[in-house]
């Protein structure tokens, strides 16, 4: 359908940017409309990626906690079986982003657990099994911590409102 | 809203002996997430005298990053102006909700300064006095470390139990505000919590008033390049010296998107500056735990701020904005913690 939710998105940011901007006087007002842009910002960056990110990132850690399950048993036998129950689980198969979200809430919680395991472990500088799922956690929570927009990313914004105020896309 | 002729009314019950007091030019002014800022200017007579003043008032907000005590950031204020660091001139604390529908404060309003750390950095007006702020930055620094905290009444504040406990209480108090206010999973907080637990710095040198958010952005300037208040005192503590050095540190806090703390100076000239005006040592293995605390200290008041968007107790959407930006602070977490 067009407009995409993406180009609507980019719509409101230029009418905000340009009609919308010049009739809001004060500080307030201006700094209020710059949040909304940068809100704005994030979710066009967003919204097309989103539910195959989210079906990425489960995926990823139904692997991930798979190893860890095994790994963490020595440690922490309960958080063992409950990880592989939940890992049992049958799962909504749904694409909507609440199922998806939901799904990596709850294997988030799980890899949280796992995690505090693994930095109570760290120090001992024994378990190589449980050390090398920790370092594939960091490098799968890295990841995802690098995706998207971002308002320290204010440079690429300065450009893109520049852009907006002289009418462009 | 706040009105005008509320604050008249106010001023009138505050300044006995000032009559045809007026009220002009209410704004709200952005910033300050914790509490709103409204700035106004007050005219009177006294004494057979015009009288004549820019105000700020700061009143409590319906939901915020932090919730923070406002009379202790008022009596803060209070004692350090006493002392001559630039800060504005606090008036009057008003704890009674009848006037202006909640607590506020009044303070002086300092006029003809910026505080965008944009406008800073990136203005050309500016560029030439970069290096005296970053000077003035690190002075007001030593200068706030060096008050005699419990001279000036301080002691409210609850030092640590002693120089050891700085980084523990610190850790403490803001593992408290993730759980209290995390609405998902956060692994990488968590396991954060446990790291700095496992890497605690050495001793605090002293036990000194900590301003606790000491940054650029937080301060007003000019082009002459004095740094004529600093602002947001509202975490104000007392702790380790080194935490108000790393939180300056943190990435967020450098604006120009380079390895330039605070976009003005490098790491070795802050430290250096630094021990030179306070002589405090700056070790580096203990600036690293207060800077992964600091990220996460950061990602904890975003936090805050996420729950009181999504509860409906605020309709800022700064709060909404903040509480999506938590993974690069996780990032720069994990970056600091070597995994």
């Amino acid at each position: 359908m067009r407009p995409t939710s993406v180009e609507v998105l980019r719509g409101l940011q230029g009418v905000l940017a340009s009609d919308i901007g010049r009739e809001v006087q004060s500080l307030f007002g201006q700094d209020a409309l710059q949040t909304g842009q940068m809100l704005l910002e994030m979710l066009a960056n967003e919204l097309d990626g989103a539910a195959d990110s989210l079906f990425r990132d489960n995926e990823a850690l139904v692997e991930l906690l798979g190893r860890g399950a095994a790994a963490v048993r020595p440690l922490d036998a309960a958080l063992a079986e409950e990880t592989q129950a939940a890992l049992a689980e049958e799962t909504d198969t749904s694409l909507t982003l609440s199922a998806l979200s939901a799904r990596n809430s709850r294997l988030r919680g799980l890899l949280e657990r796992l995690l505090v395991v693994c930095e109570d472990a760290a120090a001992g500088g024994k378990h190589a099994a449980l050390m090398a799922v920790r370092a594939d956690a960091y490098r799968h929570l890295r990841d995802v911590a690098t995706r998207g927009w971002s308002f320290w990313d204010m440079l690429s914004f300065r450009e893109r409102m520049a852009q907006l105020r002289a009418g462009g896309p | 809203m706040v009105q005008a002729e509320r604050i008249e009314e106010y001023l009138r019950s505050r300044l006995p002996q000032a009559t045809e007091i007026a009220v002009q030019n209410v704004q709200r002014l952005p910033g300050g997430a914790s509490r709103e800022t409204w700035s106004f200017d007050a005219r009177w007579r006294e004494g057979g005298a015009d009288v004549s003043r820019p105000f700020v008032l700061r009143r409590d907000p319906d939901a915020s990053l932090l919730e923070t005590d406002r009379d202790m950031e008022f009596r803060v204020m209070e004692a350090v102006w006493s002392q001559g660091v630039p800060v504005p001139r606090m008036y009057w604390l008003e704890p009674d909700t009848a006037w202006l529908e909640r607590p506020f404060f009044v303070m002086e309003r300092v006029d003809g300064c910026e505080v965008s750390a944009q406008k800073l950095l990136y203005e050309p007006r500016f560029t030439a006095v970069h290096d005296r702020i970053a000077r003035s930055f690190v002075d007001v620094l030593a200068r706030i470390h060096a008050l005699d905290w419990r001279s000036l009444g301080l002691e409210c504040l609850t030092p640590p139990a002693d120089s050891a406990a700085c980084g523990t209480t610190e850790i403490e108090r803001w593992e408290a505000v993730v759980d209290r206010d995390a609405l998902e999973p956060q692994p990488v907080l968590r396991a954060a919590f446990r790291w700095l637990r496992r890497n605690l710095p050495p001793p605090a040198q002293k036990i000194v008033l900590v301003h606790a958010d000491y940054r650029t952005g937080n301060f007003l300037f000019d082009e002459s390049g004095e740094i004529k208040a600093f602002l947001d005192w509202e975490m104000a503590h007392l702790g380790d010296p080194l935490e108000d050095i790393a939180w300056a540190c943190i990435r967020p806090w450098r604006w120009a998107g380079d390895e330039r703390i605070g976009g003005l100076m490098s790491r070795e000239e802050f430290y250096r500056m630094y021990a030179e005006g306070s002589g405090l040592a700056v070790h580096p293995e203990g600036v690293r735990f207060w800077e992964v605390l600091g990220n996460v200290k950061l990602a904890a008041i975003f936090l805050t701020g996420a729950r009181s968007f999504c509860d409906g107790r605020t309709r800022s959407i700064m709060m909404a904005l903040v509480g999506r930006n938590i993974n690069r602070l996780e990032l720069e977490v994990m970056e600091l913690m070597g995994v």
